[in-house]
C-alpha cells in the first residue's frame, strides 16, 4: 500500500484531465450520479439493503464462495474468514468509506483553499507564514501524525477525520494558493483593481471561481485516497474498531486468503474502484459546468 | 470636427499633473522612469500621449490610476483631479476614486475581461463596487451602457461570455464598463493597438461620441501619430520619462518643434509613401533604459542636430515663437506657411 504523500501522479493531473473523448450531453454523461445515490442510499439506510446482519459471525459456513447457501440462508458474495456475509459487510461498509472520506475531504479542502487563498492575497507576511507551516505538515510521516492525534484523542470516526484533514490541507492550500498567485497576475484582475474593488471582492469574483475548479478536481481525487488512508487505519487500529464493518478493513483481511478466498477482498476493492471512478467522473462533469469556455 | 481652442475657458482642469518625478527601484538601483512631468487635460478634451515604447506612456497612466508596481514610487510633484490632491490619499479613498472619477481602458480586451463571467454582469459589478444603484436600476443602467457603446444590435446579449464577442465589441465592452460608473477621465492606454484597421476606426469613433455626448476627458496613450491625428485635441510628446513637446495637434502636425516630434511624423508621412515592403524610415537608435538616460537633453544621442550644449545640459520645456511648448535647446524652425495653422495659436499646452 503506498501511503506517500507526494504521490508522482498528483502532479500531471489537470493536464492528462482535460483530454475530452466523449462530448454528447446525454444523460449518459451522468452514471456517477446514480452510483453516488446508491452509495449515499446504502450509507444512510443500510439496515433496509443488506440481506443479513453483517456482524454475525457463523463458524460453520467460514470462507464459502459466493452464491453459497446454507440453512436456507443464501451468501450472494460469499463469506469472510468468520463466517459473516460479504455483501452485507460491503453494505454496512460504505458508512464508514463515505462518511469519513467525504468529511475529511470538505474539511481538508475547505481549510486548505482557504487557506492556500489568503497566502495567495497576503503575499508579505501571512502568506509565507502559512506556506511554511503547510510545508512542514506535509514533512511530517503520515503514521507518526495519525498515532499521535489517536493516541491523545482516541480512535473514533470523528477523529479519523480530523487526523486525515490535518495531513490533507496543505495538498489543497498548494494548488489554491499557486492558483490565487496565478490569477492575481491575470489582467482582468488589474482591471478589478483599476475600477476600484476590494480585495475580498476580487477574490470572491475573481480568484473563486479559478480556485474552485482545480480544488474539485483535487478534491475528487483525495476521495480515493481518503478511502485507502481510512482502511490503513483502520488495519492497524487507529480507526474504525472492529467489528464495524469497512471496505479497507475488509481488504487488509482478505489480503491474507487472497489465494484460497479471493472474494473476501475482490468485492470490496471492486466497490471501492467504482465508486472512485464515480466520484472523479463527477468531478470532471462539475469542472466542465464550472467552466463555460468547456475546453 | 472636433473642438479646438477650449483654452480660453478658465476651468479648473479635469486632471493636472505637475512637476511629476516617479523613481523605479531594480536590482538595488533607483532611476527616474518619470521626470518633471507636467500635463492638464481640461473638460471633455482628448489629450494623446505620445512616445515610443519604453518612453513613460503607461507609467504615466498608472501613476494617475494610483496602481504602479510596487518598486515605483512618485518622488516628487502633484497630481490634482478635479482639483483634489491624489498623491497623498489614503488606499482607501483612492480605491473609490477609481474606476468612479478616473477609469481605464486597457490595451487587450480579450484578457481585461474576466472569460468566466458574461460580460453583463462584468459591467454590473462596477456599479455594485461604487454602490450605485438597486439589483433593477444597475441592469436598467447595463442595458443604457450596451447601447450607448453600440453594443445593442443583432448577435450581442448582455449575458454572453468575454469568448463569444469579437475584439472590436469586447473593447466596446471594456468601455462601457470603464464608463459605467460616469468618470470624469477616461485614461485608454492603447485601446486599440490590439485591433484590426477598421475596428480600430470604428472604436476612436466611439470614444469622439462618448467625449461629445459625455463630455468625458479622455488621456489617449498611444505610439501610433496616425491614431493621434484622429482623435486628440492636444498631444504631449513623451521621451525617457520626459515630456518633450505640447501641441495643439493641428500645431503639432503642421510645425513640429522637437526634433523628436518631426522624427515621429516623419515615420507617418513616410510610410504612406513607402512602397509595399520597402523599409520606414525611423529615427536611429533607440529609447535608453531607465539607467541610461543622457544627463543633458535626453534625445541627444539620436538627435540629428545635436550640438555640444546639448550634451551636458537639459532644456526645460519653453514656449516656442509658434506658441506651443518644447524642451530643445535648438527647436526646429517653422517649416511651411505660418498662416495655415495661425487659427490654432491661442492652444498654448497647460
Ligand atoms: N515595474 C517596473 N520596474 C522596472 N522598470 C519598469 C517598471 N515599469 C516600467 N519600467 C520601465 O519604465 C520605462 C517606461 O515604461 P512604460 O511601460 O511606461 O513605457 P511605455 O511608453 O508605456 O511603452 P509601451 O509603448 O511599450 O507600452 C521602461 O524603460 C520600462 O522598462
Ligand atoms: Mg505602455
Amino acid at each position: 500500500m503506498n501511503l506517500a504523500i507526494n504521490e508522482p501522479w498528483e502532479l500531471e493531473l489537470p493536464s492528462t484531465r482535460t483530454v475530452r473523448f466523449v462530448k454528447a450531453r446525454t444523460a449518459l454523461r451522468w452514471w456517477p450520479v446514480a452510483i453516488l445515490l446508491v452509495a449515499a442510499f446504502a450509507a444512510a439506510f443500510p439496515f433496509l439493503l443488506a440481506p443479513l446482519n453483517p456482524d454475525i459471525t457463523n463458524l460453520s459456513a467460514r470462507l464459502e464462495g459466493p452464491g453459497y447457501s446454507a440453512g436456507g440462508v443464501r451468501f450472494i458474495l460469499g463469506t469472510d474468514n468468520l463466517g459473516r456475509d460479504i455483501l452485507s459487510r460491503l453494505i454496512w461498509g460504505v458508512r464508514v468509506s463515505v462518511v469519513v472520506a467525504t468529511a475529511s475531504v470538505l474539511v481538508a479542502g475547505g481549510f486548505g483553499g482557504a487557506m492556500g487563498i489568503i497566502a495567495g492575497a497576503q503575499k508579505k507576511i501571512l502568506g509565507p507564514v502559512i506556506m511554511r507551516v503547510a510545508d512542514m505538515v506535509l514533512s511530517i510521516p503520515f503514521f507518526l501524525l495519525a498515532i499521535l492525534v489517536v493516541a491523545a484523542l482516541g480512535p473514533s470516526v470523528r477523529n479519523l477525520v480530523i487526523v486525515l484533514a490535518l495531513v490533507r490541507w496543505p495538498r489543497y492550500a498548494r494548488v489554491a494558493y499557486a492558483q490565487t498567485i496565478e490569477t492575481s497576475k491575470r489582467e482582468f484582475v488589474q482591471a478589478a483593481i483599476a475600477l476600484g474593488a476590494r480585495k475580498l471582492r476580487i477574490v470572491r469574483r475573481h480568484i473563486l471561481p479559478e480556485v474552485l475548479p482545480p480544488l474539485v478536481v483535487v478534491a475528487t481525487l483525495e476521495v480515493g485516497l481518503m478511502v485507502v488512508y481510512e482502511a490503513a487505519l483502520s488495519f492497524i487500529g487507529l480507526g474504525v474498531q472492529p467489528p464495524t464493518p469497512s471496505w479497507g478493513a475488509m481488504l487488509s483481511t482478505g489480503q491474507e486468503f487472497v489465494s484460497t478466498a479471493w472474494w473476501i477482498s475482490t468485492f470490496p476493492g471492486l466497490a471501492l474502484f467504482l465508486l472512485v471512478v464515480a466520484v472523479n467522473r463527477l468531478g470532471d462533469l462539475v469542472r466542465d459546468r464550472l467552466d463555460p469556455r468547456g475546453h | 470636427m472636433r473642438p479646438v481652442g477650449q483654452a480660453n475657458v478658465v476651468a479648473e482642469p479635469v486632471l493636472r499633473i505637475e512637476d511629476l518625478s516617479v523613481c523605479v527601484e531594480r536590482d538595488g538601483r533607483s532611476n527616474l522612469a518619470l521626470s518633471s512631468v507636467s500635463l492638464s487635460i481640461s473638460n471633455g478634451e482628448i489629450v494623446g500621449i505620445v512616445g515610443e515604447s519604453g518612453c513613460g506612456k503607461t507609467m504615466m497612466a498608472l501613476a494617475i490610476m494610483g496602481l504602479m508596481a510596487e518598486n515605483c514610487r512618485t518622488v516628487h510633484g502633484s497630481i490634482a483631479l478635479q482639483g483634489l490632491e491624489i498623491t497623498s490619499l489614503s488606499a482607501r479613498s483612492m480605491r473609490s476614486f477609481r474606476g468612479r472619477r478616473m477609469s481605464m481602458i486597457f490595451q487587450e480586451p480579450m484578457v481585461a475581461l474576466n472569460p468566466l463571467m458574461r460580460v453583463g454582469r462584468q459591467v454590473e459589478e462596477v456599479l455594485a463596487i461604487h454602490h450605485i444603484g438597486n439589483r433593477s436600476e444597475r441592469r436598467r443602467r447595463v442595458r443604457e451602457l450596451f447601447a450607448q457603446v453600440g453594443l445593442s444590435g443583432s448577435g450581442f446579449r448582455s449575458r454572453q461570455y468575454p469568448h463569444e464577442l469579437s475584439g472590436g465589441m469586447r473593447q466596446r465592452v471594456m468601455i462601457a464598463v470603464a464608463l459605467a460608473a460616469e468618470p470624469a477621465l477616461l485614461i485608454a492606454d492603447e485601446p486599440t493597438t490590439a485591433l484590426d484597421a477598421t475596428v480600430q476606426a470604428q472604436i476612436l469613433d466611439l470614444l469622439l461620441d462618448i467625449r461629445s455626448r459625455l463630455g468625458t476627458s479622455i488621456l489617449f496613450v498611444t505610439h501610433d501619430m496616425g491614431v493621434i491625428a484622429e482623435v486628440a485635441d492636444r498631444v504631449v510628446v513623451m521621451y525617457a520619462g520626459q515630456v518633450v513637446e505640447v501641441a495643439s495637434v493641428q500645431d503639432l502636425f503642421a510645425r513640429p518643434g522637437h526634433p523628436y516630434t518631426a522624427g515621429l511624423l516623419g515615420s507617418i508621412t513616410a510610410a504612406s509613401s513607402v512602397p509595399e515592403g520597402g523599409d520606414l524610415p525611423t529615427i536611429a537608435g533607440r529609447v535608453p533604459s531607465l539607467e541610461e538616460i543622457p544627463l543633458g537633453c535626453a534625445f541627444a544621442p539620436r538627435c540629428a542636430k545635436v550640438q555640444a550644449h546639448c550634451i551636458d545640459n537639459r532644456p526645460q520645456l519653453a514656449t516656442l515663437e509658434t506658441g506651443h511648448l518644447a524642451a530643445c535647446w535648438f527647436p526646429l524652425p517653422s517649416v511651411g506657411d505660418p498662416r495655415t495653422s495661425a487659427t490654432s495659436h491661442s492652444e498654448g499646452g497647460k
